[in-house]
């Protein structure tokens, strides 16, 4: 480095070799990297597989390919973070505050900008597709108002959440100007979402459905693109307009995105729980009860069982004493005839039976794909009573064992199988192809249009290359016309920001082709099978039977509590959110808090997360049980931690459910669901992201205790000399 | 062009002050005269023993800021025992202090700074027994450099982040390969430590070896260290500069921290680069990218800077004001020159509030070639 080393030529002349080489090592280094973050996932998931549950790995050519896609996208996608999206995001941030847009003073400006960006990264980037998912085994009778809100509501549902996120951005940049601490919002946030929840829990049972749902929106809308953009937009903005004593540094505004969301979608539950517009509600606007016509709009809450008893006791009349005394007295039909006008439900002790014998059994095919007729089997002509339940009717006329009869005195709902569903080996329920859910048209024929139970989907199966264009290309124009068309504000480096950008959409096209690849599968097979460490199983994709790994079904879901642990840690290291996090952490507070600090605090804290999770939907426990207390714990820890580890803890929340632990846990929890008659696999992200609040909190705090006090300690310095 | 004002007494001014009493120290000092002061953040040193836990769960360094200012020589020292008295520097733990006299300054018009004395005589300075050392590296290497500075008995090696480049600027797109950010590795130490020292923190930061980064030591005139480092372990009740302290007293001096070590050979096999001259530039951040790139294009060979928010206690602050110090290190024949060239590419591009300053940088070392 003499000075009369220094030349005139201001670019070096590369040969290509070297070119290729420095591309070549830089390229490894990159592998590498990601390759230490995701090593320990995928060989724990194949070692579990294979060692303890002792199955063979199905499909594992495409997985391996996946895997190795998935970190090739990872790598790309990391680099796209640090040249692209995240320089951008800070750039933006540090300018917006100083100079006008299209001459709106800088506070409105930044405040309108905020709300856009959340609202359009939710749009760009919608999880919703996670929520359907651990939704679609949601039956409507079960729980109504949530098979609504996935349904024909999923639209509204975007908005909502898209909504929530705007404000939570919104308010976040106010914070930032004015200093705010982050604590008063989390009070009042948390305590505003449990009095809600718990309204919800024990007003209603529709509205109870709910809560898992939204909880979990909380936690998933914040994607692998929208956290560190808001991430390093926060930070822009504060390097700027946080002075003197203020210790806001940029975070904080996952928090309130993570927050917000909820409070959106419990009171869009709310609403259309109070407008009575939800699936079988009197008010529901869904086009198939509106097609319904009269039928449709004067559906009440009401399941199947219940309407046809409804009717046949209004054509009473017709039936003569006999018949009815097998069941009830005249005086007790009227009473719960009555009962069933005033509540649309039959009492309780009442139920339905069936009288067989004189009916008989017509199959209607159903217009539709030749290739795959279905069938419409109805019975006809067959008497359905009331009856106390218990009553027992004489041989002959009562045919119980056939299986149409236990369909029909089975309270069957709206959507019927009209017969028992199929079932596999181990006496589960299959939904089978050609599984209809249907509705009344105007004149009272039946409309078969939705068909296998599919939900209304507007962006549910996004290619990987479109899903990663969605997500990124839109944000980062938004923020590059604003830089420089709003601000006028050239960043610096212009070609490394497009070289970003475009390393950004090629890694999270890779990384999604590599998910659907390899991680989905891997993640699904063990999921089905880590259910075998309790009941006995068909394994995934394969033919034969399991026995349970232990006699006791207490033990084998201890295991599965056990395996979720250890998948929620090592799925968690793995996430490029909680990476980018981490490393933003360590750049802001200049490497005194390193990343391996807090990422191993949110691991741990999600692995106990998911274990919990996993906990509830083996054991059933109710939601409301696991949520409310750890966050009452949380208000204790967070008023007593320091605003920075405030900061960071309640961040890492929002992050630590992204797109690599969404499959794999899911997968898992709906399996276990599956077979312990949970009605949806909701609840267990959330419980992932309160975890590692709660790790990083309580880390915060042992260092905290650690640190000696600089004045104090002169004395003792003193006394040891 | 206007005139830029010259003065040849001027002293840089640095403190390192945990995170708590930077803004009583940083205020206090102002109303004694200081003025521009650059407030820039800082981690201090933890010395890990390693083990598992420590590995999973790496404590974190204590957070610092380092605050520079260049002050007047008459007003010196008013500065520093207010900025020692009021941030209680004489304490452990309680923060550093030190000065550097500079060659010279050059302030423009609208630069910030209380400096009316403009009298080019030149005073000798008293050197004092101080040596700052400054190590720019690439990042993730700065704990291993704080770590060798610390077992040789520098008291709180303080970190700072910031950008550097060089070559990595004249390679076309393919700079993406190569990240700007860098850490810088600051500590001050005894004269009679400093060889050791700067020999080993060169030999943990591998300096000589190709694009490792670059290293050089400043004299400082006074100062007064008391930097909080941690040594993180269950096993020790006192941290590391405690029981330095504690030695200190024990042995009357401190000669102990070179006796202990002189056994070990320490020389690098290396040739240091010796009177160079560090040029530094306080710009505001936003035009920091085209005085990078006139430093760059005037002939100097590389470039690091630090970022840092400009502290003035004048004005109701709303917003930060950013500053860039961008340096860089050239032979002393050709500090005009260069000056110069970056001078008018300044003002051409109309930023009018900067300032230059110089030290003297007996030795430095950095990757030579061949």
């Amino acid at each position: 480095m003499a000075p009369e080393q220094s030349s005139d030529q201001s670019k070096l002349q590369l040969s290509l070799q070297q070119k290729v080489s420095i591309l070549l090592s830089f390229a490894k280094d990159k592998v590498i990297e990601q390759i230490q973050c995701v090593w320990f996932i995928i060989m724990y998931l194949i070692v579990f597989q294979i060692l303890v549950l002792g199955l063979p790995v199905v499909y594992s050519l495409m997985i391996a390919v996946g895997i190795l896609i998935v970190i090739v996208g990872l790598a790309f996608f990391m680099e796209g973070l640090r040249l692209g999206l995240m320089p951008l995001g800070e750039t933006l941030g540090s300018t917006l505050p100083r100079k006008k847009i299209a001459g709106i003073p800088c506070l409105p400006a930044s405040l309108a900008f905020g709300f856009i960006l959340g609202a359009f990264a939710t749009f760009a980037e919608p999880a919703i597709g996670v929520l359907r998912a651990a939704g679609s085994g949601v039956d409507p009778t079960a729980a109504p108002l949530l098979w609504t809100i996935l349904n024909t509501g999923a639209g509204m549902l975007v908005n909502c959440v898209g909504v929530g996120v705007g404000v939570a951005v919104l308010l976040g940049v106010l914070r930032f100007y004015k200093g705010w601490s982050l604590k008063p919002f989390i009070y009042v946030g948390v305590i505003v979402l449990s009095m809600i929840t718990l309204y919800m829990q024990f007003s209603d049972d529709r509205l109870r459905h709910v809560l898992g749902l939204a909880w979990d929106c909380g936690a998933v809308t914040t994607g692998p693109v929208t956290v560190p953009l808001v991430l390093a937009l926060g930070i822009g903005v504060c390097r700027i307009v946080s002075t003197g004593g203020s210790s806001n540094t940029g975070f904080g505004v996952v928090t309130l995105a993570s927050l917000f969301p909820i409070l959106a979608v419990m009171l869009y539950a709310l609403f259309l729980f109070n407008n009575e517009n939800y699936y079988y509600a009197t008010n529901s606007t869904a086009s198939w009860h509106k097609d319904a016509g009269q039928y449709g709009k004067n559906y009440k809450f009401q399941k199947y069982g219940d309407l046809v008893a409804e009717k046949r006791l209004q054509s009473a009349q017709g039936v003569d004493e006999a018949e009815l005394s097998w069941s009830m007295s005249s005086a007790e039909s009227k009473s719960v005839n009555e009962y069933l006008k005033k509540n649309s439900k039959l009492p309780e002790g009442y139920t339905l039976k069936t009288k067989i014998s004189e009916g008989m059994i017509v199959s209607n095919p159903i217009v539709g794909d030749p290739e795959n007729i279905r069938e419409n089997v109805e019975v006809q002509g067959a008497k359905t009573y009331v009856v106390r339940e218990g009553f027992k009717a004489p041989d002959g006329v009562w045919n119980e064992d056939a299986d149409i009869a236990t369909a029909f005195t089975n309270n069957f709902d709206f959507f019927p199988n009209t017969f028992k569903p199929e079932e596999d080996k181990n006496g589960n329920g299959v939904l089978d192809d050609g599984e209809d859910f249907y509705s009344f048209n105007e004149d009272g024929s039946i409309n078969y249009d939705k068909v296998n139970g599919e939900l209304d989907s507007p962006d549910q199966d996004r290619g990987a290359l479109e899903g990663a264009v969605w997500a990124i290309v839109p944000l980062c124009s938004i923020l590059l016309l604003v830089l420089i068309g709003g601000l006028r504000q050239k960043p610096k480096y212009l070609d490394e920001l497009f070289i970003g950008i475009a390393c950004a959409v090629i890694g999270m096209c890779l990384f999604n082709l590599g998910i659907a690849l390899g991680l989905t599968p891997l993640g699904e097979q063990l999921g089905g099978n880590v259910v075998s460490s309790f009941t006995s199983i068909q394994p995934w994709e394969s033919e034969g039977f399991v026995e349970p790994l232990f006699k006791s079904s207490t033990a084998g879901k201890c295991l599965a509590i056990l395996f979720g642990f250890i998948l929620g840690y090592g799925a968690t290291l793995a996430e490029p959110a909680l990476n980018a996090l981490g490393s933003t952490v360590e750049k802001i507070t200049v490497g005194a808090f390193k990343k391996n600090l807090l990422m191993q605090a949110v691991a741990t804290g999600v692995a106990l997360g998911i274990a919990t999770g996993v906990a509830k939907i083996a054991f059933n426990l109710e939601l409301w049980y696991l949520l409310i207390p750890p966050y009452a714990f949380l208000l204790i820890l967070t008023f007593f931690s320091s605003e920075d580890f405030v900061n960071f803890g309640w961040d890492s929340a929002g992050v630590t459910t992204g797109p690599i632990t969404v499959p794999l846990v899911l997968a898992m929890g709906l399996g276990i669901g599956a077979k312990t008659g949970a009605i949806d696999g909701f609840g267990v992200l959330s419980l992932a992201s309160v975890g590692p609040i709660i790790t990083v909190l309580t880390v915060g705090l042992l260092v905290k205790k650690k640190k000696p006090a600089p004045s104090d300690n002169i004395d003792k310095a003193m006394e040891a000399a | 062009m206007s005139e830029l004002t010259i003065s040849k007494n001027v002293s840089l001014l640095t403190l390192i002050l945990p995170k708590e009493t930077v803004e009583q120290v940083s205020t206090a000092i102002s109303k004694e005269g200081a003025k521009g002061i650059v407030q820039i953040s800082a981690r201090g040193s933890v010395l890990n023993e390693g083990g598992f836990l420590q590995k999973m769960f790496p404590p974190p360094a204590p957070e610092q800021q380092l605050l520079q200012a260049l002050v007047p020589d008459s007003k010196i020292e008013e500065i520093t025992d207010r900025a020692i008295e009021v941030g209680n520097l004489d304490k452990v733990g309680g923060g550093a202090v030190f000065t550097i006299s500079c060659n010279d300054a050059h302030f423009s018009e609208n630069f910030p700074v209380n400096i009316v004395d403009t009298n080019n005589s030149t005073e000798n300075k008293a050197a004092g027994n101080l040596e700052a050392i400054c190590c720019i590296c690439e990042i993730g290497v700065a704990d291993d450099i704080a770590k060798a500075a610390l077992l040789n008995g520098a008291p709180g090696p303080t970190v700072t982040f910031g950008e550097g480049g060089g070559v990595r600027d004249k390679i076309p797109i393919l700079r993406i390969t190569k990240g700007p950010e860098k850490e810088f590795v600051w500590c001050v130490v005894d004269k009679s430590d400093s060889d050791a020292i700067f020999a080993d923190m060169a030999r943990a930061g591998k300096i000589t070896e190709p694009g490792r980064g670059f290293m050089y030591s400043i004299p400082v005139s006074s100062g007064l260290i008391n930097v909080s480092s941690t040594v993180s372990s269950s096993a020790h009740g006192a941290n590391m500069e405690q029981i330095i302290a504690a030695l200190d007293d024990l042995k009357g001096d401190k000669d102990w921290r070179t006796s202990i070590e002189t056994s070990k050979g320490k020389s690098l096999k290396t040739t240091y680069l010796e009177n160079l001259v560090g040029i530094y530039c306080i710009v505001p951040r936003d035009n920091y990218s085209e005085v990078y790139d006139a430093v760059l294009d005037s002939g100097a060979p590389g470039v690091s800077t630090n970022f840092g928010v400009m502290i003035d206690s004048e004005s109701d602050q709303q917003q930060n004001e950013e500053w860039a110090l961008v340096y860089t290190s050239v032979g002393p024949n050709s500090v005009n020159e260069l000056r110069t060239a970056v001078e008018n590419k300044i003002s051409s591009l109309g930023i009018d509030r900067f300032a230059f300053y110089t030290l003297p940088i007996p030795r430095a070392l950095t990757y030579l070639g061949g």
